[in-house]
């Protein structure tokens, strides 16, 4: 069984290797990391380059970062970082907003595998439990700020979190991680690389996890069917090959099965996600430059879905994407970047009793990046996108759209402009500016058009309508940043601003105002704009004292009144401090976040939503670790030491767990 | 006494520039013996690499068994499959065709014959001394300390026949 699995190497057949592959390149980031003492990134600009070198504000979590956070999921890693925030709709659900913005299921960030778009497309949503990614097989997770649709595409609007995982061929991760805990937490993952002929490798990870579902705030008769427990299983295969001729391929397989319970504004949801991936891709050098071409197919399926206000429901969605790219040095100072990708998503629901909403999208991207001198860079790129809505079946019951209704189009051009100057040896200032455009979800243009008698005072009850006019919104980014290296502690220092508008948004059918209409069509109403600063210090070392803080100031103006105005926490602050010796390490997380406003919910039928304050939070999380023997790790760890409540209806419980890590 | 004053003023340049008879460091070592694996043809199998110095001049020596030690000792990390092979550089068309040169320390009078040599038989020289490579005598220049910086010149790698990958050329510096 160790190491050796007939089934993946009849998996892979297609691996034929030949001797000549031995120094086949490929953007290996364990070898671009040797060479130069620090982390590269592909996520910036499209082009590889060192993370010192980007002219793109980002932030970098290192695999040793998770090894000293403590933390069990990704959410919990992002929202220790300047200008990121959560937003908990259960103790295993959690939405994520950069630079101002965010609410329960409207996600404006782009979430990625190794390139892979994670977004659930159909609700325009980062299901964050349903990645197939296990926190040991990851190297590096790269977090930029700010709008990147000339880069990702529509939705990409407040930022990009790319997840990179090991390599299967020069990485190999061979390790099983048990954990116990309280709140009856079973966890247990593995994952075991096998090489293939020195130059392709295969890793096959697993994973399951099981807790108590805690923390519903107001659980009574009328919404305790909607605390169920979370469960989450999951399988992915990750195969690479070096081939001969400088190219690479890969295959990326996943699936994941998980049940949660989360909010959306007024409302507990109580869900069966079961997510199935694959991905091929290939790279190769050529006369014209590196070509890359990647192919996956993402399938969402809800099996069920239930919704206090719609009751059950089916939900499936697919998305097929292909994308094409060629990368080139033109001289010693331009690189150039041209890219194509096509997807087509199609989603059904049994809310919409049997229809299908489509959206076919082609896109073409231009990079350019020019170094004016060692000192001095500057990127530029623009992207185009054309989005063309359908609809086929039968529509929603007293659905006043047709099916022609859904028979248009929507365009967008998106940009990004950035500088870097390293002004001397410690210092470096960096500029952007951003134009992003934001599609509406399919969701959105016509999935969850629904009949609800149990708001309505009238017997002709209340019509939530989606609505196919929907139009796209868009988001100018602006941003500044200056690192400086303090010599004399080790330590690097960043001040960062930014400035956002967001022209229009979707008009959220709440119900938060409780008025009793016949009924409710989403329309596109003025936008907002948010404006921060981040400050951000930190040390790093393996050994040794290890230390760091930031604090954000974020304000949002919201142009219109969804029942939330403005409701964001205006202040974070993040610290940490560790020490790590002779195979010891501990460190200690600590958070504080303003009040902000938020949604009570009032169980029953129908249940009744109001605004609230949250109340003004503080998280602490420590943990040790214990390097027992070169294959063992011993970790007890403690998150939200005291309770607190990022949302009204969900309190974060204390949580305590034993960690064991067995390396093979 | 101008001559005389001139000449003074050249070898105090010379002394003070970076790289300039400074000794090589490990960490130079290992980023120019990375760079190896970036080219678009390395050499396959176990190949010599060739430690090339100047032995009349004594940093030059001491640099290219320092060199010569860390590989030995596989401290610099590299790959099993480059063996060092110290080379006078007097004698270098008397040895056989090296693939890949690491210039010791001190050898800057040298620069123009390891040209040479380098483009009739396509070697890649390496350099911790970053005038070898600005004044396209070398293909890659390296530097360590503070921050690994890799230099190639594209006039001596057009010149020898040296490609690298593309994702490599964007992430380091081109002249």
């Amino acid at each position: 069984m160790r190491r050796t699995s007939l089934l993946l190497l009849v998996a892979l057949p297609w691996l034929r290797l030949s001797a000549d592959a031995a120094w086949a390149q490929g953007l290996d980031y364990g070898q671009y990391e040797a060479l130069f003492g620090e982390p590269v990134t592909s996520s910036a600009t499209g082009k590889p380059e060192r993370v010192s070198d980007t002219p793109i504000l980002m932030e970098l979590i290192t695999a040793e970062d998770i090894k000293r956070s403590g933390a069990r999921d990704i959410p919990s890693l992002l929202g220790r970082l300047a200008g990121i925030d959560v937003v908990h709709g259960s103790s295993g659900m959690a939405d994520l907003g950069i630079g101002g913005y965010i609410r329960p299921l409207t996600s404006r960030i782009m979430v990625l595998i190794n390139g892979r778009q994670v977004y659930y497309d159909g609700f325009g949503e980062v299901l964050w439990p349903t990645l197939a990614v296990e926190m040991a097989e990851i190297r590096q997770i790269e977090v930029i700020k700010g709008s990147q649709s000339a880069l990702y595409g529509f939705n990409a609007v407040d930022g990009v979190v790319n997840i990179v995982t090991f390599d299967p061929i020069a990485d190999p991760v061979n390790s099983l991680t048990a954990r116990l805990g309280n709140q009856a937490r079973r966890d247990l993952t593995a994952s075991v690389t096998q090489p293939l002929g020195g130059e392709a490798g295969v890793r096959l990870t697993a994973g399951t996890d099981h807790a108590q579902d805690t923390g519903m705030v107001t659980k009574t008769s009328t919404n305790t069917a909607y605390a169920k427990d979370p469960n989450r299983r999951s399988v992915s295969l990750d195969a690479a090959a070096n081939l001969p001729g400088d190219g690479r391929a890969r295959l990326e397989a996943s699936h994941t099965d998980v049940s949660a319970r989360t909010i959306a504004s007024n409302t507990f949801f109580d869900a069966r996600v079961v997510t199935d991936s694959i991905k091929g891709s290939y790279s190769t050098e050529s006369a014209i430059g590196r070509l890359d071409g990647t192919v996956y197919y993402t399938v969402v399926d809800m099996p069920w879905v239930e919704a206090q206000p719609v009751g059950s429901s089916h939900n499936s969605d697919g998305a097929l994407v292909g994308q094409l790219s060629d990368l080139l040095k033109v001289g010693t100072d331009d690189s150039l970047r041209f890219g194509l990708e096509a997807r087509r998503n199609a989603m059904t629901s049994a809310v919409l009793q049997g229809g299908t909403v489509t959206g076919d999208l082609s896109a073409a991207s231009a990079m350019w990046d020019h170094q004016w001198s060692p000192r001095f860079s500057m990127v530029n790129s623009a992207r185009y996108d054309y989005f063309k809505l359908g609809r086929s079946g039968v529509g929603a019951r007293q659905d006043i759209f047709s099916n022609d209704a859904f028979d248009r189009s929507l365009e967008g051009v998106s940009a990004n402009s950035a500088l870097i100057g390293k002004v001397t040896a410690d210092d470096s200032v960096r500029l952007s500016f951003a134009r992003g455009v934001k599609l509406p979800s399919l969701a959105n243009f016509g999935i969850l058009q629904h009949y609800l008698p149990q708001y309505s005072g009238s017997p002709n009850g209340l019509n939530y309508y989606e609505n196919p006019d929907l139009a796209t919104s868009v988001v100018y980014d602006y941003r500044i940043g200056w690192d400086h290296h303090i010599d004399a502690v080790d330590a690097t220092a960043r001040v960062a601003a930014f400035h956002d508008i967001t022209t229009k948004s979707i008009g959220t059918a709440n119900l938060v105002t409780g008025k009793r209409v016949t009924a409710i069509l989403e329309t596109m109403v003025p936008g907002w704009v948010s404006n921060g600063v981040e400050l951000d210090l930190r040390h790093k070392v393996r050994d040794g004292w290890t230390w760091g803080g930031n604090y954000t100031f974020d304000r949002l103006h919201e142009h219109s009144d969804g029942g939330l105005r403005d409701a964001f926490p205006e202040h974070k602050i993040n610290l940490n401090v560790g020490y790590a010796l002779n195979g010891w390490d501990a460190d200690l997380y600590g958070s504080y976040v303003s009040a902000t406003k938020g949604v009570v919910i009032t169980p029953g039928t129908p249940p009744t939503a109001a605004v609230g304050w949250v109340k003004s939070h503080y998280i602490l999380s420590p943990h040790i670790g214990w390097q027992a023997r070169d294959n063992l790790r011993v970790e007890l760890a403690a998150e939200n030491l005291w309770p607190y409540q990022d949302s009204l209806p969900q309190r974060m419980e204390t949580s305590y767990y034993l960690s064991v890590t067995v390396s093979y | 006494m101008l001559r005389a004053l001139a000449v003074g003023m050249l070898l105090l340049i010379l002394a003070i520039l970076p790289g300039s008879g400074r000794a090589t460091t490990l960490n130079e070592l290992q980023v120019g013996i990375r760079v190896v694996d970036f080219m678009s043809k390395p050499p396959h199998g176990k190949s010599p690499l060739a430690l090339i110095y100047d032995p009349q001049v004594k940093v030059s020596v001491d640099d290219a068994l320092s060199l010569s030690n860390w590989l030995s000792s596989n401290s610099a990390a590299s790959k099993d499959e480059l063996v060092p092979v110290l080379v006078d550089v007097r004698q270098l068309d008397e040895n056989p065709t090296f693939q890949i040169g690491f210039i010791a320390a001190g050898m800057e009078r040298h620069y123009g014959r390891i040209f040479d040599y380098a483009r009739r038989n396509q070697t890649l020289t390496i350099s911790a001394d970053l005038s070898c490579v600005r004044a396209g005598k070398c293909t890659v220049g390296v530097v360590g300390t503070p921050r690994v910086e890799v230099v190639i010149s594209q006039q001596a790698a057009l010149s020898c026949g040296i490609e690298f990958s593309e994702a490599f050329r964007m992430m380091v510096t081109e002249n």
